[in-house]
């Protein structure tokens, strides 16, 4: 008879034995620190992340408009120049900016390097403009999207 | 689909086995649950769905975690000049075992603690962890040989150490009252 367990019966042996229970208090505490989570993330949860569906004709606006500064700027200075005046200062000047904030997302606390807290947010937004030109008494309005990422340092009160 | 957040199903399955891990890297309990618990929240939240193939990189996570917390017990240690502190949890058992298991479970505890700490290591992660050769080669930075090594070793020396229970095993035979076996019911497929 032999007398010696073999490796697979050694180790079905081990196997055999459970683990020891982790104890309540570790399942309470995790569940304390990603219950955390969740509250930073329910605004996302509740807005998942997509593209704004304006974001795309926007930006098609937003580049036509820049294109028709750019032309504009440019072409009175051809002419000014054809007609041999002095160069004027750019005729084109924005009147008035404002940003309106679409979105924001959450993107929770996340430990940097440093091992410093920080909440991650991504603002979506966009900014309206109106430009004028004076010499042809014409004004245009500007509508670009921008997206911007935020982080703020989180300390915990215990 | 499983909802968000659903983690505790993920946790009550995996914590014994990471409680157990940890304790191979760090002094105590209280100690080894603290590494957990920040191993598994920085898991979870990379990834949500709690998918079992990311389990390797939770263990990595709390041996990262431990060897970390360790150094800095080191010099915490030199620092306070050892005190007399009883650290919480610090002898706690490391399995839960059945009844009948319990006597085997101790000598296996008293075994484990014996061999060297890579071994130690290899043996839990392989045994308890279910983690393959490749993965804790991944996972340690160490080659697959290494660890293939080091378990065989391990091995080598508990079967050194459980040889009493070997004795038992086989005694069993002669006097059935006697079952140390830690699995139940005894199958001929574990004894000879």
């Amino acid at each position: 008879m032999n007398n010696n367990l073999n490796d697979s019966q050694l180790e079905s042996l081990l196997r055999g034995l459970a683990p020891a229970a982790a104890s309540p208090s570790l399942t309470q505490r995790v569940d304390e620190e990603l219950k955390l989570d969740m509250s930073w993330l329910s605004t996302s949860q509740r807005k998942p992340h997509r593209t704004p569906k304006w974001i795309t004709s926007a930006g098609w606006a937003a580049m036509g408009a820049a294109a028709a500064i750019a032309v504009m700027s440019y072409l009175p200075t051809q002419q000014s120049n054809m007609q041999g005046f002095a160069t004027v200062a750019p005729a084109v000047r924005p009147v008035s900016t404002i940003r309106e904030w679409d979105d924001a997302q959450d993107n929770g606390i996340h430990h940097g390097r440093s091992l410093v807290a920080e909440k991650r947010a991504l603002v979506v937004s966009r900014e309206l403009g109106t430009w004028v030109d004076p010499r042809y008494s014409a004004q245009m309005a500007v509508d670009y999207p921008s997206q911007q990422a935020y982080l703020q340092n989180v300390s915990f009160i215990k | 689909m499983e909802a968000p957040f659903d983690w505790k199903r993920t946790f009550e399955q995996l914590a014994p086995q990471l409680v157990l891990y940890a304790r191979q890297l760090v002094d105590s309990k209280a100690d080894a649950e603290d590494v957990v618990q920040q191993a598994f929240v920085r898991w979870w939240r990379r990834f949500p769905e709690g998918d079992s193939n990311h389990i390797p990189l939770l263990y990595a996570a709390v041996r990262t975690i431990a060897l970390d917390q360790r150094r800095s017990d080191h010099r915490r240690v030199n620092r306070e000049a050892k005190s007399d502190i009883v650290v919480a949890g610090e002898n706690a058992p490391a399995f839960d075992p059945q009844p009948e298991q319990k006597e085997t479970a101790a000598i296996v505890e008293k075994a484990l603690q014996a061999l060297p700490e890579d071994q130690r290591e290899v043996i839990t992660l392989k045994l308890w962890g279910d983690l393959t050769f490749n993965e804790i080669a991944a996972m340690t930075g160490s080659s697959i040989n290494t660890i293939a090594g080091r378990y065989r070793y391990a091995l080598q020396a508990l079967h050194k150490k459980l040889a009493h229970l070997r004795a038992d095993l086989l005694g069993e035979s002669a006097s059935p009252a006697i079952n140390i076996l830690p699995f139940s019911p005894p199958t001929t497929e574990a004894l000879p």
